[in-house]
């Protein structure tokens, strides 16, 4: 604590030599300066003094004969004479450290955790409606009332949790697994299954519903496969009511999947010449700095761009963000493909397309396809005919109940 | 006689001998520090001797590496392997 005052206040390392050095530090001491450090080396003296006694003690040195020469200077006063030019550097540290504690004081990122169903965006817009974005004060965020407001919007949503993790607002959300109960509204909740092309039934085997077509029919697209409306019958035959449901069948139907490619023999690629330039910027709102202002003179070029959100030890968030854009220069060169690269290049699309529809659990039973070639082009024309799994629904029309002439009891 | 008059009414009236004698005080802690208050200055100083003087007396401290960590009015403090505290 000693130390830290004395370099607060300053002092000076001398050394003395001279007639009478011992009669010099009892002048000292009698005037009041306080002396330490006090080692002999050789016939000198070295010894620490306050700044403002170093002042006092010529009038000492000279009645003693004594030569007093500074060494050494220590402490704050020394410190920022030395730096005197340099205040604005000094004043900065304590308006950044003012800056970044205001800083902290606003959300400026957000993390939605265990929503898969609710996707990130239509969170951020909910927040939006209710006045919270980047840049909003943390301490106008009520954070029970979020909670509730979130609840209540997304209905699906059986649990929520909102914190906030230095200038991140982090949202936990736990979503309903159950499938939605069907609100009885008054209108037709019915749905019909139907074609959803032109085809051959091949195998039809019906849970609920009506079924209006049978296998080994052909259907045209958009026709009624399995009605969603079961009309309900009295004693005598006569339909009192109907009772709409959602039609559920294993449908399979055939048809032919049309499939077409066209590539142009000639074209033009990207050749890189290995030049590029890299520019790096800071970004805050929609205000840039950027560092290198050289202008890009490539007549063409490809900007690759990265940026990321500048953030203190990964949990503090600022709102800044640096980036950096590589320009790439490259030439296009006019260039023809030969026929087998041209066939490979088609291959590979056909490969592809088959490979998409098996991902989709299309069993393929016939490939008809075949290359035409031209002097302009080459292309690829056919169809498949697959097999494949109708599911698809629309809503059932309500159905009016037929007039009933009153008969004879 | 004066002086032996002063001493015994000092001890008499239990009276502290640094104010009514001038005597030096002299606070060792092992023998690496001495602690000096009461005295009138330092004649001769080394690394391996201090003479100092106080009202009625010379002290002298031998030793090796002798430092003094603080000189004041009121107190000093030496620093340093001490061997001998001599009277004089």
């Amino acid at each position: 604590m000693l130390n830290f005052i004395r370099l607060l206040q300053g002092y000076v390392c001398i050394r003395i030599n001279g007639y009478s050095p011992e009669r010099f530090l009892n002048l000292c001491r009698i005037n009041g300066i306080l002396l330490w450090d006090i080692i002999p080396c050789n016939h000198d003296y070295v010894l620490k003094m306050n700044r403002k006694d170093f002042k006092k003690i010529k009038p000492f040195a000279k009645k003693t004969g004594v030569k007093a020469v500074i060494t050494k200077k220590c402490g704050l006063p020394f410190f920022m004479h030395k730096n005197r030019k340099r205040k604005l550097f000094f004043f900065g540290i304590p308006f950044c450290i003012a800056f970044l504690y205001i800083l902290t004081g606003f959300v400026w990122s957000f993390e939605f955790v265990g929503n898969s169903q609710i996707t990130d965006d239509m969170i951020r817009c909910f927040l939006k409606d209710e006045q919270i974005k980047t840049g909003t004060e943390i301490k106008k965020i009520k954070i029970e009332e979020l909670e509730r407001e979130i609840r209540e919007n997304f209905d699906c949503i059986t649990w929520t949790s909102v914190k906030i993790k230095g200038t991140c607002l982090v949202i936990e959300i736990k979503e309903n697994d159950l499938p939605e109960i069907e609100k009885a509204t008054g209108k037709s909740n019915g749905m019909n299954i139907t074609a959803i092309s032109d085809g051959t039934i091949v195998n039809m085997i019906t849970r609920r519903g009506i079924p209006q077509k049978k296998q080994g029919e052909t259907v045209k697209k958009g026709e009624v496969l399995v009605e969603g409306c079961v009309p309900i019958f009295d004693n005598d035959g006569n339909i009192i009511s109907f009772d709409y449901c959602e039609a559920d069948a294993d449908i399979y139907l055939q048809m032919y999947y049309p499939i077409h490619k066209s590539i142009s023999r000639y074209y033009q690629y990207k050749n890189y010449t290995g030049r590029s330039v890299k520019k790096r910027y800071l970004k805050a709102g929609n205000h840039y700095l950027a560092f290198n202002i050289k202008k890009i003179t490539y007549p063409k070029y490809d900007i690759i761009e990265e940026e990321k959100q500048i953030s203190i030890l990964g949990k503090l968030e600022l709102p800044f963000w640096a980036g950096k854009k590589t320009y790439r220069e490259y030439v296009e060169i006019d260039a023809m493909y030969s026929d087998d690269a041209a066939i490979s290049l088609l291959k590979e699309f056909l490969n592809n397309s088959i490979e998409e529809l098996n991902e989709k659990g299309v069993q393929i039973i016939e490939n008809n396809v075949k290359i035409d070639k031209n002097s302009e082009s080459i292309e690829l024309n056919g169809n498949f005919l697959i097999r494949i799994r109708n599911e698809q629904k629309q809503p059932t029309q309500q159905k009016e109940l037929p007039h009933r002439e009153d008969g004879d009891s | 006689m004066k002086k032996k008059n002063k001493e015994s009414i000092s001890d008499k009236l239990k009276l502290p001998k640094d104010i009514t004698m001038g005597s030096c005080i002299l606070t060792a802690v092992g023998d690496t520090e001495i602690w000096i208050e009461n005295y009138r200055g330092i004649i001769e100083y080394t690394d391996e001797m201090i003479h100092i003087q106080g009202k009625n007396t010379h002290i002298i401290i031998e030793g090796k590496r002798l430092v003094i960590d603080y000189y004041s009015n009121e107190d000093m403090k030496i620093l340093g392997c001490i061997r001998t505290i001599r009277y004089q």
